[in-house]
């Protein structure tokens, strides 16, 4: 009986400080995750164009001397800038954590696929799944950010 | 009109509930499309290496690349999971809101 008691006790505590606590927390929005950026947003909508465009310049070549390295240094060069002022900006929000992540990991598959680059031309075979790659870390970026505008479908 | 503890916690329950369950299923779909697009990646590599048409090296930065995306697929999900619990405790919120300024009778919240 005692026990019972004891319990009903810790549990009326308990949905008292919850129902204070959300009393308290009601009078603005919760917001556990950065919100929705326009500018990372169509930053990574024009890298990925800038990715892809590459990606088709590569596919032509195959089999020139076209589809070497040297001959798309800029590509990565401007890529990888691109990427740095994407990452700097999502450094700059809040509670913005997984973006960063996400762009970190953007970044290391771009120098990984230079460093592929330098050992030879990208084959055809090759390129599709490295373009199956990219999209999907592009479009999981996007998802995420498009999800942030709240309220919306996801 | 005064509140009642337990029927307030069941309705913020039921709140919260209402929207994981709404977009639990569609962050579901998004990881299975997802896994299984990098799964098919994954044996075309495979099958390049096999093939002798890339070395070693080449498949290691190849993998690498793929396991890069699937990272960040992941943290997609794992981000609109972040999104429905922040979704579900503003609906629960809601409710107290509603409850609160319907018992004092004028917009307290």
């Amino acid at each position: 009986m005692k026990k019972s008691v004891v319990k009903y006790q810790y549990w009326r505590t308990l949905c008292s400080f919850f129902l204070c606590a959300l009393v308290v927390l009601s009078g603005c929005s919760i917001k556990l995750i950065s919100s929705y950026d326009e500018t990372t947003d169509k930053a990574v909508t024009a890298l990925q164009r800038t990715v892809e465009s590459f990606f088709i310049a590569v596919e032509s070549e195959e089999g020139s001397p076209g589809c070497e390295y040297q001959n798309h240094k800029k590509f990565y060069e401007e890529a990888k800038v691109e990427i740095s002022a994407i990452e700097v900006r999502a450094r700059a929000m809040p509670k913005n954590e997984i973006t960063i992540k996400q762009i970190e990991l953007l970044g290391d598959s771009l120098n990984k696929l230079e460093s592929l680059h330098k050992i030879s031309c990208l084959s055809k075979d090759q390129i599709e799944p490295l373009r199956r790659a990219f999209n999907s870390s592009f479009t999981a970026i996007l998802k995420l950010e498009f999800a942030k505008k709240r309220g919306e479908a996801l | 009109m005064s509140l009642n503890v337990s029927e307030l916690a069941t309705k913020m329950l039921d709140a919260a509930k209402g929207v994981l369950s709404e977009k639990w299923p569609e962050i579901q779909d998004y990881a299975e499309t997802e896994t299984k697009k990098l799964a098919e990646s994954l044996v075309m590599i495979e099958k390049l290496k096999l093939a002798g048409r890339i070395n070693e090296e080449q498949a290691k930065l190849h993998f690498d690349i793929q396991k890069n995306a699937a990272r960040t697929v992941l943290l997609t999900v794992e981000g609109l999971g972040i999104l429905a619990v922040e979704q579900a405790l503003n609906a629960a919120s809601a409710v107290v809101k509603d409850a609160v300024n319907t018992a004092v009778g004028f917009h307290l919240l």
